[in-house]
């Protein structure tokens, strides 16, 4: 069994947001301000959130997009998504000229400084939940504040340990298939979301421990999901609104590439958290996890020992070897 | 070892350590490249008692830290201050018991087993200071807690007494015996308040503790302690001044001494301890299993030159309280390579030299004194008087002396010295027990001397000081077996130290 844990520690570091987490933190404050100026939203009884897997607290280096969800409990009905994103770019171009754009389902603010844009998404109420414009110009069911709710119950459950395994699990897309492949980095998160549904809570006597652990039995969860999903037997869900199926832009081809992947990165994974020699697993974690996008390797390899450092090791390591000729009656100190 | 192979030996030493703790059940909630930084929280026991354990920078040949947070407050033996748990003396440690995880868990079991029992069946362990912050003091470049020596315990305790201030070596000892109280009552001047002047003498009482039954620790249990002195100690505390507490206490039978720095300021308390050493007890305590034997004999060491200075202070230190030395020579410099004195006892008579050294580490008993032997009836005198004569002077005419008075008187001599400059150690018993022969002078070379000092003496001697000392130890040691009636070889030992190499 290797744990690696001051490796995986390590790999968290690097593909933390770093300085990206400060510039969405400005960024997205700044828009928000803006928008809560305006009084016709105001009087719609705007209400901005922050959302995403930067809210989610799963985003990993870089990070380049921050979503604003904005609550508009009032807004009169009959007003159409369309004139609703129109009125949105409006109230953002007064403040950011060309910056604004204009999309199908929310506002994007360029922040060229940060390399980074903020997304307004709008969304008007509907029962519990919320409806957001959709790509065919009508509405749609949505609750994104309700999965950061549960990712954050997730967490807890699993005694901090999801959070940092979906985290990985992005990384891990993001090395096997690219940064700008398809599907992206929130189909793997929700199919970590539901993968953990199948783990055990760490209240549990059978509850997982270390990180390497979690991490590659969500891996090995993670894989039959994503199949699945692929081959259309058994479609992913919104984790907020389980009637939902997940919204994917990706191809069958991208699908059935994810899933190869994640196969294999299963059975790496259980490879190296199996192996006895910390080196040959770590070189396996490595093969996972790849670069961060300053072109730095994730996972750390540790050095293989020198002949001294071995044979001093083993000499702790072998039984007896360390009892002294005086004998061994310990008492309290 | 390259430094870089003692990262990677620790550095695998710790993966061990964290897989086997997580085997455990135990999670690894902080890591770094510093050992030090590495914690783990678990459970153990019936009762799922949480655990912490964390490293320290000295891991893996230093224990972690154990501490049990769910009962921090309460104090208990083998624990200290910090709440870290002490699951093994130091002998154990030479075992790195750590590293064994499962048994580093049934260790801490074990201590909570004992822990509410009431450490009913423990070892005396004397270590009241593990449970007290301690006295910091800098000395020079120095910083550390200061050690008070009293000479013995009866001469304190229960009363007030003075004490100098910490040397420069950090310790400090009673200056005059028992008193009464300081004088500080009424009013207290106002440059008295808040300091006392840095070479006025500490005042402080030496209390009687008794039995410990758990740690003394806060600071109402320690002005209880106090008992009648309470009142007058507070008003010393009150213009500002510290008290000395010294305290002695018993725990299973065993005696243990802790001094505690007590000072008020503000209406605080505090009561950092200092270490207390009783000089005559602990000094006899490490004197041999042959001291009770030897302490009440009387021996004359006759020759305070290098091989008798380090015969004599030998004796001296095994516990012989009744030993005279015998020279009329002084102390020079070139003497002090093979001499146990230090050159500050240059000039000196070196018997006084020895005397000085051995009163430097025990003023009670002192070395007595007496002229070189020169005459046959000085000689037989000697030998009737004590229990042993040890003849350290390598002076053949003393020798004779000594034969002829043994002869004489029916009584048996030692005779130590270094043969051929240092080609042998050789200590004869004079005459051999049961009618053995002497030992022999084989394989002695002669040697050419040249360098000559001032005087009609011999040439100098260019036997080494090792010689010299190892002599010395096998005839303190044969000395101290007789005087003990313990067996030695009947004619003595002689023992090959740097031959001639042709």
């Amino acid at each position: 069994m290797a744990l690696l844990s001051k490796e995986f520690k390590n790999a968290l570091s690097a593909i933390e947001p770093g300085v990206d987490a400060e510039h969405a933190r400005d960024a997205h404050a700044e828009v928000r301000d803006v928008l809560d100026m305006d009084d016709e939203l105001r009087g719609w009884g705007l209400k901005t959130l922050l959302i995403g897997s930067y809210a989610r607290e799963v985003s990993i280096r870089r990070v380049k997009d921050v979503d604003v969800f904005c609550e508009l409990p009032e807004l009169p009905d009959g007003y159409g998504p369309q004139d609703l994103l129109g009125k949105m770019a409006a109230v953002l171009a007064d403040e950011y000229g060309d910056r604004v754009a204009e999309n199908d389902r929310s506002v994007k603010v360029e922040f060229p400084e940060f390399d980074m844009h903020v997304d307004i998404v709008p969304a008007r109420s509907c029962g519990n939940a919320w409806e957001i414009p959709n790509r065919d110009g009508g509405w749609e069911k949505t609750d994104p504040v309700e999965f950061g709710s549960l990712s954050s119950t997730r967490n807890a459950d699993f005694d901090q340990n999801y959070v940092p395994v979906v985290k990985l699990a992005r990384q891990t897309r993001r090395a096997l298939l690219g940064e700008e492949s398809k599907p992206g980095g929130l189909f793997v998160e929700v199919a970590a979301y539901h993968a953990f549904a199948n783990l055990p809570l760490a209240t549990g006597d059978d509850a997982l421990g270390s990180t390497a652990e979690y991490y590659t039995r969500a891996l090995a969860q993670m894989a039959p999901l994503i199949r699945g999903h692929a081959d259309g037997s058994e479609r992913l869900t919104n984790p907020a609104l389980p009637d939902q199926e997940l919204e994917v832009r990706a191809t069958q081809d991208e699908f059935d590439a994810l899933a190869d992947k994640w196969e294999e990165a299963a059975m790496t994974a259980e490879e190296a958290f199996e192996s006895e020699d910390d080196h040959d697993a770590a070189e396996g974690f490595k093969s996972l996890l790849g670069e961060n996008s300053d072109g730095d390797e994730v996972f750390p390899v540790p050095a293989v020992p020198s002949e001294a450092a071995a044979a001093a090791t083993d000499a702790l390591r072998t039984p007896g070897r360390k009892s002294l000729p005086s004998g061994d009656s310990p008492t309290f100190g | 070892m390259t430094d870089s192979d003692v990262d990677s030996h620790v550095e695998v030493v710790l993966r061990c350590f964290d897989e086997d703790l997580n085997r455990a059940g135990f999670r690894t909630v902080s890591t770094s490249d510093a050992p030090g930084e590495w914690k783990w929280v678990g459970k153990v026991g019936l009762n799922d008692e949480r655990v912490e354990i964390k490293l320290t920078d000295q891991f893996p040949y230093g224990p972690p830290d154990v501490v049990l947070p769910d009962r921090p407050s309460e104090m208990s033996w083998h624990r200290s201050a910090g709440g870290v748990l002490c699951l093994w003396d130091r002998h154990s440690m030479g075992d790195l018991p750590w590293l064994e995880v499962p048994a580093l868990l049934d260790r801490v079991l074990v201590w909570i087993e004992h822990d509410e029992n009431g450490w009913m069946d423990d070892e005396p362990a004397l270590d009241l200071e593990a449970y007290h912050q301690p006295y910091w003091m800098s000395w020079g470049q120095r910083i550390g807690v200061p050690l008070f020596v009293i000479d013995e315990w009866p001469a304190l305790a229960g009363y007030w007494f003075r004490a100098a201030r910490p040397n420069q070596y950090g310790s400090f000892s009673v200056a005059g015996g028992r008193r009464s109280a300081p004088p500080v009552g009424g009013k207290p001047k106002t440059r008295q308040r808040g300091r006392q002047r840095s070479h006025q003498p500490l005042n402080g009482i030496a209390v009687d503790l008794g039995e410990m039954t758990v740690p003394l620790v806060n600071s109402a249990d320690l002005l209880a302690a106090l008992g009648q002195h309470r009142a007058s100690a507070e008003k010393v505390l009150a213009v500002g001044w510290p008290v000395l507490l010294v305290c002695r206490y018993t725990r299973l039978g065993a005696v243990g001494l802790i001094g505690f720095w007590i000072t008020r300021s503000g209406g605080e308390l505090k009561q950092p301890y200092f270490e207390v050493a009783e000089r005559f007890a602990s000094q006899r305590r490490r004197a041999g299993p042959q001291v009770s034997k030897v302490e009440d004999r009387t021996v004359s060491v006759i020759g305070a030159g290098s091989v008798g200075s380090y015969v004599a202070d030998m004796l001296h230190r095994s516990g012989v309280r009744h030993l005279r030395i015998h020279d009329d020579d002084h102390l020079k410099p070139g003497n002090l390579v093979r001499h146990a004195a230090p050159s500050c006892y240059t000039g000196a008579l070196k018997t006084d030299a020895v005397r000085g050294v051995a009163a430097d580490r025990a003023p009670i008993p002192q070395i007595g004194q007496g002229g070189a032997i020169k005459k046959l009836v000085d000689a037989i005198v000697l030998l009737r008087e004590r229990d042993l004569v040890v003849d350290c002077t390598g002076d053949r005419l003393t020798w004779q002396l000594l034969l002829a008075a043994s002869r004489l008187t029916g009584r048996r001599f030692l005779r130590v010295a270094v043969e051929g400059h240092g080609q042998y150690a050789r200590v004869d018993v004079c005459p051999p027990f049961d009618g053995f022969d002497n030992l022999p002078s084989d394989g002695v070379r002669g040697m050419t001397l040249s360098e000559r000092e001032g005087g009609c003496g011999d040439p100098i001697s260019p036997t080494p000081p090792i010689a010299v000392i190892e002599t010395a130890a096998i005839g303190a040691r044969t000395a101290i077996r007789m005087l003990a009636g313990e067996p030695v070889p009947p004619a003595g030992e002689r023992r090959e130290l740097f031959p001639v190499v042709p």
